[in-house]
């Protein structure tokens, strides 16, 4: 591996180039919190639906498993992955040993970490899915949500974590879209095709 | 000076193309239209655009320290971080990873920054199958063009365009022009090379320095899987991506996809800290003349967060499409930023802009955009890499103006000259203005001629209207 050394020397001539012709040292600007209008949960609704997802309510966790058990069909060509405790779906992460194979399923059952109001977008990581690829490949896309922990906006939710503490995360604001062809919106690019949060 | 790239001729063939240019030019307004909206409704916008703008200057003036402590935390993580000081550097360490992995096929994410370094070409040509997993960037691929737009790769295109393209080369049907349709055929297709490729490769939005965490955004949802999916994962930033703190990444998130595209943010804002089990991940870190770039009065080109906002909003860019700069880099940003990586064949770029400021006024960064584009024209001149045909122009323009005297020849002899002059040269080639516009009828006398003569009028109806 050569190129590792040669790597170590180009870093240090970067390092010395940077260094050489650093602008004048400014200061990091105070960065205020800004508050966003509104209350936090209707926004979160209203920005879902901007993103063509769809927000369902429930009074309680178990009427969001009950809507589940009653609408998500399960069969041999409909293969559905759930990591919520409460809904079992009919493949397991045994099943798909590699990341690629979630590329079979139809569904895919998690539970957000937190939502934010002013963009709509729910946080999960590899746990909330059992593994990203699941609920990157999935058609469709269920997300619990419980509606205390969705915040007002970005600024606060990353107040609330610890990237260095993450091996992944993401912040999932609808179904996948793409706009590049004569800028014609059009849900479903790569990733899910639906994407419904069920909130309670 | 054959090898300079001509935009005014490239851009004229876009112009005449009217079905492309009137969609290229719908298709950017609307953006920069919601745009607009959006930035309305956030009483902070201008604020947020100071502090962005702050942020990384601040950043830029300690850029070894940041980087420094973002390579340490990646580290730490496990990650393997490799330096590259040149496109051919970036290249060969991206080969040399690939390799030592037996690799052959791999998907990649839409990355300007490896775009800089032709890497696919590159990889291509050694043997590597590369699949582009953004829609817009993969129809380029199968069209063998470069990107038109920083963001929508594929902008200029029409649907008619799309649907022969993956007719030919994905076999669709070439009759079914549905935007829908083309991109069922993308999904259909890319699924597949989801399944089989050995690793992901990806660009980087934002690098934060102080949690080591490579931040990603995008629409599709093809990122992630190229950056989950594969077990070798390799990564392009480039240095000036850095920022210092996880509390100013949702500062430049607000402002990066409202500014883009006008929507509130991407559908996907994803984070990597460290890899998954099994995983590996590699991070180049690309100079190519960023550390020099920095020393020069035209850093600040290095705030540019890539939103393409300077691009929707260019009157010149909309109509004569990103194509016509033939360069990774085009519209406001490329004027700015192209000639610094070769002076003499990007020399033309920097007069294809009409200053009206727009792309300065917009920038969630606030890159200086007017005033660099400005200063590229006079290092040009300065450097003798302007046609002669400009130096003509400018000379006698420079003549005409440096006295009054002067100007007053010069207007008399504009004055005959369009009395005079036979209609056969004044409406020829020799006046590129008579190509889309009639010459002026010739006014009896100049403006100064009519003044002078009026002047005892102008000074009576003045003191009437005063004394009114």
């Amino acid at each position: 591996m050569n190129k590792n050394i040669n790597s170590v020397s180009a870093r240090e001539r970067i390092l010395t180039r940077i260094r050489a012709n650093h602008p004048a040292s400014v200061e990091h600007p105070d960065l205020p919190v800004f508050p966003i209008k509104g209350n936090p949960v209707n926004n979160f609704k209203s920005h879902v639906n901007t993103f063509d997802g769809k927000v369902i309510d429930f009074m309680h966790r178990e009427d969001a498993l009950k809507w589940l058990h009653e609408n998500i069909i399960q069969s041999d060509n409909c293969l559905v992955f759930s990591a919520i405790d409460g809904y079992e779906g009919n493949i397991s992460l045994k099943q798909l040993p590699k990341p690629s194979d979630a590329h079979v399923l139809n569904s895919c059952v998690g539970e957000g970490i937190l939502g934010i109001g002013e963009t709509g977008s729910v946080l999960v990581s590899p746990e909330t899915f059992g593994r990203m690829a699941n609920g990157l490949f999935a058609i469709n896309l269920y997300l619990l949500l419980d509606h205390n922990k969705i915040v007002d906006g970005l600024q606060d939710a990353y107040a609330m974590m610890d990237l260095s503490q993450v091996q992944y995360s993401s912040l999932f604001s609808g179904p996948s879209a793409t706009a590049d062809i004569e800028a014609v919106h059009i849900t479903g690019a790569q990733g899910p095709v639906s994407f419904t949060v069920l909130l309670y | 000076m054959n090898s300079q790239v001509n935009q005014v001729k490239l851009g004229a063939e876009f112009i005449a193309d009217t079905p492309h240019r009137e969609s290229n030019d719908r298709c950017l307004w609307a953006a920069r239209m919601r745009r607009d909206k959006v930035a309305s409704t956030i009483p902070e916008w201008e604020q947020m655009r100071d502090i962005a703008s702050e942020i990384k200057r601040h950043t830029l003036s300690h850029l070894d320290e940041y980087l420094v402590k973002f390579e340490d935390n990646l580290i730490k993580k496990g990650i393997k971080v490799h330096w590259a000081e040149t496109t051919q550097d970036h290249n060969d360490i991206v080969l040399e990873i690939l390799h030592s992995h037996d690799v052959s096929t791999l998907t990649k994410g839409k990355s300007m920054t490896m775009d800089e370094c032709d890497m696919r070409q590159y990889l291509e040509k050694n043997g590597i199958e590369v699949n582009e997993s953004d829609l817009g960037e993969r129809i380029q691929q199968l069209d063998n063009q470069r990107d038109s737009h920083i963001v929508m790769p594929a902008i200029h295109k029409l649907r008619s365009d799309v649907a022969r393209i993956f007719a030919d080369k994905l076999g669709s049907d070439p009759s079914n022009e549905d935007p829908a349709y083309l991109n069922s055929v993308m999904r259909a297709d890319m699924r597949k090379r989801y399944v089989k490729a050995q690793a992901g490769m990806i660009g980087c939005n934002f690098a934060v320095a102080e949690t080591g965490t490579i931040v990603m955004c995008s629409n599709e949802g093809d990122v992630d899987i190229c950056a989950t999916v594969p077990p070798l994962l390799i990564v392009s930033i480039g240095i000036e991506k850095v920022i210092p703190t996880q509390a100013d990444l949702p500062l430049f998130l607000r402002l990066l996809s409202r500014s883009s595209l006008g929507y509130d943010i991407t559908q996907y804002t994803s984070h990597i800290s460290s890899p998954a089990t099994g995983q590996e991940i590699h991070v180049v870190l690309l100079d190519n003349k960023r550390s020099e770039r920095l020393g020069n009065s035209y850093w600040e080109v290095l705030k540019c967060i890539r939103c393409g906002t300077c691009m929707n909003t260019c009157p010149v860019f909309r109509r004569t499409s990103g194509i016509s700069y033939d360069a990774n880099y085009m519209g406001p940003l490329g004027l700015a930023l192209m000639p610094s990586y070769d002076l003499h064949k990007y020399a033309r770029l920097p007069f294809s802009c009409t200053h009206c400021g727009s792309c300065g006024n917009v920038c969630p960064a606030k890159v200086p955009l007017p005033e660099l584009i400005f200063y590229w024209r006079q290092i040009v001149v300065e450097n003798k890499q302007s046609l002669f045909s400009h130096d003509l122009e400018e000379g006698l323009m420079g003549m005409a103006l440096s006295s009054s005297t002067n100007l007053q020849h010069a207007e008399k002899l504009g004055l005959w000259a369009l009395r005079y002059t036979p209609a056969a040269i004044a409406e020829s080639g020799v006046n590129p203005w008579a190509e889309w516009h009639r010459n002026p009828i010739p006014p009896k006398q100049t403006f100064r001629d009519w003044y002078k003569e009026n002047l005892s009028k102008i000074d009576k109806s003045i003191n009437k209207i005063q004394d009114e």
